[in-house]
């Protein structure tokens, strides 16, 4: 178990990364809030990146397949080289 | 003229999400969406030479995607209009519950909701701009294309340690630009 995470900063904010993606284990969480019972510094920064996945999840954002932009890509090279 | 230059073979990885973004919320539809881009880059390439170099790429795509947009709606609406029923209220029938229609749903913020999102979205894409090309693509990867790390880690050759430096400084990036822009 990485103990660490409830006193270095780095190891909280590392945690606190990989949970925005769910890949931290539940172990990982619970000494990442015990981090922040205390640290008020790490709290803040767990609600600010919280925030941003929040709003990214919003906005839902959508990007073009990349076989479609390797066409397009193709396309405007052949338009350049004529 | 300006000082600002195109360079064509760099538009579709600099610009195409930001324009599909754009332009999805406008036609819903993903395929029509991809064309209208396609189409649009085109059109850029034809018309290089009129480009005066005074608003940036992006903004000169845009303002052709608009154009794109535009007459597509007009193809669509010059093909179905013969059919269209269109509803008289100047009718004299049109009374009582018929006129129900016409009133305003104000608990509707369907197309307030899409309009804020869609703005939301851009603003996002911007602040992603703003990050270092490979920081960039790595931060969309993982956030908004939802890649596994360890696919990520082979495309780039870094260790998963590099990616979460990577990540930790694109969020925090995005963030402050989120706070001075949209917030």
């Amino acid at each position: 178990m990485n103990f660490r995470i409830l006193f270095k900063c780095g190891d909280a904010a590392h945690i606190c990364d990989k949970s925005q993606y769910r890949e931290s284990s539940r172990t990982e969480r619970i000494l990442m809030r015990m981090h922040q019972w205390w640290c008020k510094v790490c709290r803040q920064h767990s609600a600010e990146n919280t925030k941003l996945t929040e709003i990214i999840q919003k906005a839902d954002l959508k990007s073009i397949p990349d076989e479609k932009k390797q066409e397009m890509r193709k396309v405007i090279q052949q338009e350049i080289s004529k | 003229m300006g000082n600002v230059l195109l360079h064509p073979e760099k538009w579709v990885d600099k610009y195409s999400d930001y324009l599909y973004n754009y332009t999805i919320v406008r036609v819903n539809d993903h395929e029509i969406a991809q064309d209208l881009i396609s189409e649009t880059f085109l059109a850029g390439l034809n018309s290089k030479d009129n480009f005066k170099g005074d608003a940036s790429e992006r903004t000169w795509l845009i303002s052709i995607l608009k154009r794109k947009i535009i007459d597509h709606y007009r193809k669509i609406n010059s093909n179905k209009g013969r059919a269209e029923v269109r509803v008289n209220y100047s009718d004299e029938d049109a009374e009582g519950e018929w006129l129900e229609e016409k009133v305003k749903d104000p608990f509707d913020r369907t197309a307030e909701d899409r309009m804020e999102n869609e703005e939301l979205g851009l603003a996002i894409l911007n602040c992603m701009d703003s990050l270092d090309e490979r920081q960039a693509k790595i931060f969309k990867m993982k956030t908004i294309d939802d890649f596994d790390t360890e696919a990520i880690c082979n495309e780039f050759n870094i260790t998963p340690s590099n990616l979460w430096v990577i990540i930790h400084r694109a969020r925090r990036a995005m963030a402050m630009c989120l706070e001075e822009n949209w917030f």
